[in-house]
C-alpha cells in the first residue's frame, strides 16, 4: 500500500514538487503550502496518514522505486515513468477504493484509535471477569473517557460487547484480507495482547509501512462510516460522537464559546472576543456542564468548592437559587452554584439511564 | 500497631499473608515516626514498605522517584489492583492536568513526585497545606555522587524535608554500597536514621560468564543455550540497533521461539504491547536496552543474559535481580568479547560534559550577564547549547552551588569564574576516571577466577548465603548440559475471525 500511495502522490504531483513535499503531506505538516498542494493535486485524503514516517526511510524507499525504474528523480523532484504508470494502474486495481480522508478527520484519528483500543480491552476483560489489567493506553484523558463510557454501558455489557463485535466483524469482512488480519491482531482483549507493528509485519509478511497504513485505513473507514450513519454503527458511533467532547448537543453559540475555552482563554477574554455579555457566556458554560460527559469543572471551580456547594444542595434539596445563595452565606456567586447544579443534574441523569 | 494487625492490613490491601524479609521491620520503624534507611534487594517488595503505611495512616505520603516511567508504572499497578487514591505529578502532565491534580490534592493518599517538581514553589506551597505523614525517597542512591545514577536534584531534598516540617523520612534503595549508604544519610541531613540493610545476593541464581571472540559467536551461543527449553529470557544490549538486529537473527536461528525487541525509540503503543506480551507469557525472549525492566514485575524470568555489560556492578546486580522472582532456579549469563569495552566507554562519555562544553556554557552565561537577562528555561538552554539533559543538570547544579547563578541571575566575577573553570574541569575529569574505574571493577569480575557469587557482592556485604542452586561456572556449574525442560506447545494458527471472536465472545478462553 505504501508503494501505491507514493506512486499516486508522485503521479499527481507531475514532477512539480520535491520529495520533501510528499513527506510533509504524509507526515501532516500544517503549513499553508502543504495544505494548498494537497488540494491542488487531489491528495487531501493522504494528509497526515503517516505521522511517524521517518524521513530517511522515505528517501531509501523512493530510491528503491527509482532503481526499479518506476520513477525518475530530477532536481530532487520525483516523476513517474510509463512503466511506473503501469504499476500504478495495477496497484490501483489491488487497493482502490481507499477511504482515507486525512484532511478532514486526521485530527480525530489518534484519539479515536486510542479510545477504541482501550475500550475494546476494557469491555472484553470485564466481560471475561478480569477486573484488573494493565491498560494499552497511558494518556489520562483517554483513560478517563473510557472509564466514564464503560460505566454508562456496563449494565448491558453482554449485549453491548456482542454489538461491538458484530459491527467490527461486518466492517472487517468487507475489507481486504490483510487489513482484517492486521486489525484483528492489533487489538488487545481478554487474555490476548495485541501485536506491535513490527510483529504484525513479520506475521503477515508485510512491510512495517503497510502495517501502519492498513491500520490507519481501517480507522479512517470506521470513523467515516460511524460518522455518516450512526444508526447503522451505534457502538462505533460512540467514539465519533464525543471526539469533540460536546457531541453536538449544545447550541452553536455555546460550541464557539467552548472552543475558546479549550484554547485556554478565560471568560473575560471570551466576552471581549465574542462581543457577548458575561451572563450569556455563563449560560453557555452551564449548558456544557449539563450535557458534556467530561466537562472540566476544575477550569472554573475547585474540587473543594464543588463539595461545599454540593453539600448545601443536598441538605436544602431545593432548586431555588436565592435560597441556596443565602445558605452559602454569599461565599459563592450564582454562576458557581448553577454550574455545580448542572453538573449534578448531568451525573444524576446518567445514573438513571 | 501490633504485628497481627499489620498482617491483616497487608492481606487487605495487597493480598499477601506474610511480610517478606525486612518489610515488617522497616514499616514498624516508619510508623513509629523514625527516619529510616532501608536497603532491600530488587524484587523484594520495597514499595510495600511505604505503600502500606501510607494507606493506613491519616494524611498524605510523598514519594520522590527519579524516573517518570517508574512512577507511572507504580501508579498504574496500584490502580490496576483497585487502589485509586494515588497520583503522579511530573513534567509530562499538561498545565491543565496538573491543575486538576492540584485542586484535588487532598483526595490522594500517595503522591509520586519527580525531584524537579519539588523545586517548584507552588508545589511546595500546596504540599505545606496538607498533613504530610511520610516523606519517601525512592532509589535513594541517586542522592550520592558515588551511586550509579547520581541526580543533582536529589541533593536539594534535605531543604524540602525541612520546609515540610520534617515528617518521618524513609529512604529506600536496592543497591547501595556502604560508601553510598553513608552518603545518603549525610546528604539527607538526618542524624539518627534507623538502618535496615539486607543482603542482596539471591540464592536461586546461577552465574555464568562466557568469553567469546565476536558478536556472531554470542548469537550462536545464545540460541544454543535457549533452544529446546521453556524459559522466559531477557537479553540486555547497550544499543537499540543491536537489540533489533539480535532479535531478527535469533528469530531465524530459533523459529519456534517467540522473540521481540524493546527499546526507548519505539512508538509508545508498541512498547506497551511488547511489555504486556512478555508479562502475559506471549513472548519467550525479549531483546532490550535498559529502557526495559524498570517496574517490570514478571515472576518467572529464568534467564537474564547480558549481550553487553552495563557500566557498573550496581546496574548489573539490579538487572540480574529481575530473574527468578518466584524463587525458582534462574540463570545469569554474560557473554563477553574483548571488543566490548568500547561501548560502555562511549556511554560514560556521553553522560558527562566535556571541557569544551564548559567553555561554551560560560560564554553563554557571560552574554546573559552583559544583556542583563535572566536564565531561560532548561529546554531552551539545552537546545541552544546542544547539551543533554544530564549534562545541563550537572552544570546548573555547580553554577548555583558556586554562586555563578543566583535565582536565575548571573553573578559575574572574573577571578572567581577563572577559578571555577579550573575546578570544574578537574571535576569532570575526576568523574570520568571514577566511572571508568567502576566499569573496570565489573570487568575484573568478568575475568575473576574464583567463585563469582562471592566476588560480585563483595563490595556490598561481608558474606553470601549458600546458594540453593548450582553456584556459578567457577564452582562447577556447566551451562551446556543444562535445560529447564520443554513441553509441547500448541502452535495452531488463528484466523482473524477466530481471534476477533475469541476476544469478544469466548470470555477469554485460549
Amino acid at each position: 500500500m505504501f508503494e501505491y500511495i507514493l506512486l499516486r502522490c508522485i503521479n499527481n504531483l507531475k514532477g512539480e514538487r520535491s520529495l520533501a513535499g510528499i513527506y510533509n503531506l504524509l507526515a501532516g505538516k500544517r503549513s499553508s503550502q502543504t495544505l494548498q498542494d494537497a488540494h491542488a493535486y487531489q491528495l487531501t485524503g493522504f494528509f497526515a496518514i503517516y505521522k511517524t514516517l521517518d524521513r530517511t526511510e522515505l528517501i531509501s524507499f523512493v530510491e528503491g522505486l527509482r532503481q526499479s525504474h518506476k520513477i525518475t528523480i530530477k532536481n530532487d523532484r520525483p516523476e513517474i515513468t510509463s512503466y511506473g504508470h503501469e504499476e500504478l494502474k495495477r496497484l490501483e486495481q489491488k487497493w482502490e477504493p481507499l477511504y482515507f480522508a486525512g484532511i478532514h478527520i486526521q485530527e480525530h484519528i489518534s484519539v479515536f484509535e486510542e479510545r477504541l483500543f482501550l475500550y475494546i480491552q476494557t469491555i472484553t476483560n470485564m466481560k471475561a471477569g478480569h477486573q484488573s489489567f494493565l491498560p494499552v493506553s497511558e494518556r489520562p484523558d483517554i483513560l478517563n473517557w473510557v472509564k466514564s463510557n464503560y460505566k454508562r454501558n456496563k449494565t448491558n455489557l453482554e449485549s453491548h460487547t456482542i454489538d461491538m463485535y458484530k459491527e467490527l466483524h461486518t466492517l472487517l469482512n468487507a475489507a481486504p484480507q490483510e487489513e482484517a488480519e492486521v486489525f484483528s491482531y492489533r487489538i488487545t482483549g481478554a487474555g490476548r495482547i495485541g501485536l506491535s507493528k513490527q510483529q504484525l509485519a513479520d506475521k503477515f509478511d508485510l512491510s512495517v509501512h503497510d502495517v501502519h497504513l492498513l491500520l490507519q485505513h481501517s480507522l479512517h473507514r470506521f470513523y467515516q462510516m460511524a460518522e455518516a450513519k450512526p444508526e447503522q454503527w451505534p457502538t462505533l458511533a460512540l467514539f465519533v460522537k464525543t471526539v469533540d467532547d460536546t457531541g453536538g448537543l449544545i447550541t452553536n453559540s455555546a460550541q464557539k464559546t467552548y472552543k475558546l475555552i479549550k484554547q485556554g482563554l478565560d471568560l473575560e477574554s471570551i466576552v471581549r472576543i465574542r462581543g457577548l455579555k458575561m451572563s450569556t457566556i455563563h449560560d453557555h458554560v452551564v449548558e456544557m456542564a449539563l450535557v458534556m460527559p467530561d466537562f472540566p469543572m476544575y477550569y472554573f471551580i475547585s474540587d473543594k468548592e464543588v463539595t461545599e456547594i454540593n453539600n448545601t444542595l443536598q441538605t436544602l434539596n431545593t432548586n431555588k437559587l436565592r435560597e441556596i445563595y443565602d445558605a452559602l452565606q454569599g461565599n459563592f456567586d450564582y454562576f458557581q452554584i448553577r454550574l455545580v447544579q448542572a453538573n449534578r443534574q448531568h451525573s444524576q441523569s446518567g445514573e438513571t439511564l | 500497631m501490633n504485628d497481627r494487625l499489620l498482617e491483616n492490613k497487608l492481606k487487605m490491601y495487597f493480598g499477601f499473608d506474610t511480610f517478606k524479609q525486612g518489610q515488617k521491620e522497616i514499616i514498624r520503624d516508619v510508623m513509629a515516626g523514625e527516619d529510616t534507611l532501608g536497603i532491600l534487594p530488587t524484587g523484594s517488595g520495597k514499595s510495600v514498605c511505604y505503600q502500606l503505611p501510607a494507606m493506613i495512616t491519616e494524611g498524605i505520603t510523598i514519594v520522590v522517584s527519579p524516573l517518570v516511567s517508574l512512577m507511572i508504572d507504580q501508579v498504574k499497578e496500584l490502580k490496576a489492583n483497585g487502589y485509586k487514591q494515588v497520583t503522579a505529578i511530573n513534567s509530562f502532565l499538561s498545565v491543565s492536568q496538573k491543575q486538576q491534580v492540584f485542586d484535588q490534592l487532598s483526595r490522594y493518599k500517595l503522591i509520586y513526585l519527580s525531584p524537579e517538581m519539588l523545586q517548584n514553589e507552588t508545589v511546595i506551597r500546596r504540599l505545606k497545606m496538607l498533613k504530610v505523614s511520610f516523606f519517601v525517597v525512592d532509589e535513594a542512591h541517586c542522592i550520592s555522587q558515588w551511586g550509579h545514577e547520581f541526580r543533582t536534584d536529589y541533593l536539594k531534598l534535605s531543604t524540602v524535608i525541612a520546609e515540610l516540617n520534617h515528617p518521618p523520612v524513609l529512604a529506600l534503595s536496592g543497591t547501595a554500597t556502604p560508601e553510598v549508604q553513608g552518603d545518603i544519610i549525610k546528604q539527607l541531613g538526618l542524624k539518627r536514621m534507623k538502618q535496615h540493610i539486607y543482603p542482596m545476593d539471591k540464592e536461586n541464581i546461577s552465574f555464568v560468564v562466557e568469553h567469546v571472540e565476536n558478536p556472531d559467536e554470542k548469537l550462536r551461543k545464545i540460541s544454543k543455550a535457549l533452544h529446546h527449553q521453556d524459559a522466559p529470557a531477557m537479553i540486555y544490549f547497550s544499543s537499540r540497533n543491536w537489540a533489533e538486529r539480535a532479535s531478527i537473527e535469533l528469530s531465524s536461528k530459533m523459529p519456534e521461539k517467540r522473540i521481540a525487541y524493546y527499546h526507548g525509540g519505539m512508538e509508545q503503543a508498541d512498547r506497551l504491547l511488547i511489555q504486556q506480551q512478555f508479562m502475559n507469557d506471549q513472548l519467550d525472549i525479549i531483546c532490550c536496552t535498559n529502557a526495559f525492566g524498570m517496574g517490570i514485575n514478571k515472576k518467572n524470568i529464568r534467564y537474564v543474559i547480558h549481550f553487553h555489560l552495563p557500566t557498573q556492578t550496581e546496574s548489573f546486580i539490579q538487572e540480574v535481580g529481575r530473574a527468578g522472582r518466584d524463587g525458582n532456579h534462574s540463570i545469569s549469563i554474560v557473554y563477553y568479547s574483548p571488543s566490548d569495552d568500547y561501548l560502555p566507554k562511549k556511554l560514560i562519555q556521553s553522560e558527562l560534559p566535556e571541557p569544551a562544553h564548559l567553555k561554551a556554557v560560560l560564554d553563554y552565561l557571560l552574554c546573559l550577564y552583559q544583556a542583563n537577562a535572566l536564565l531561560p528555561s532548561d529546554e531552551m538552554v539545552q537546545d541552544q547549547l546542544e547539551l543533554s539533559e544530564n549534562q545541563w543538570r550537572f552544570f546548573k547544579y555547580h553554577f548555583y552551588r558556586n554562586g555563578l547563578l543566583d535565582n536565575k541571575k548571573v553573578v559575574f566575577n572574573e577571578k572567581k569564574w577563572k577559578e571555577f573553570y579550573e575546578l570544574l574541569k578537574e571535576r569532570i575529569e575526576n568523574r570520568y576516571h571514577y566511572k571508568m574505574a567502576r566499569f573496570s571493577e565489573l570487568l575484573t569480575w568478568v575475568h575473576h577466577r574464583n567463585c563469582r557469587r562471592e566476588k560480585l557482592y563483595q563490595a556490598f556485604q561481608d558474606t553470601v548465603k549458600p546458594p540453593v542452586v548450582p553456584c556459578c561456572d567457577q564452582c562447577g556449574f556447566q551451562l551446556h548440559d543444562f535445560s529447564f525442560g520443554e513441553s509441547e506447545r500448541n502452535t495452531e494458527q488463528e484466523s482473524w475471525e477466530e481471534r476477533l471472536y475469541k476476544i469478544f465472545l469466548a470470555g477469554g478462553q485460549a
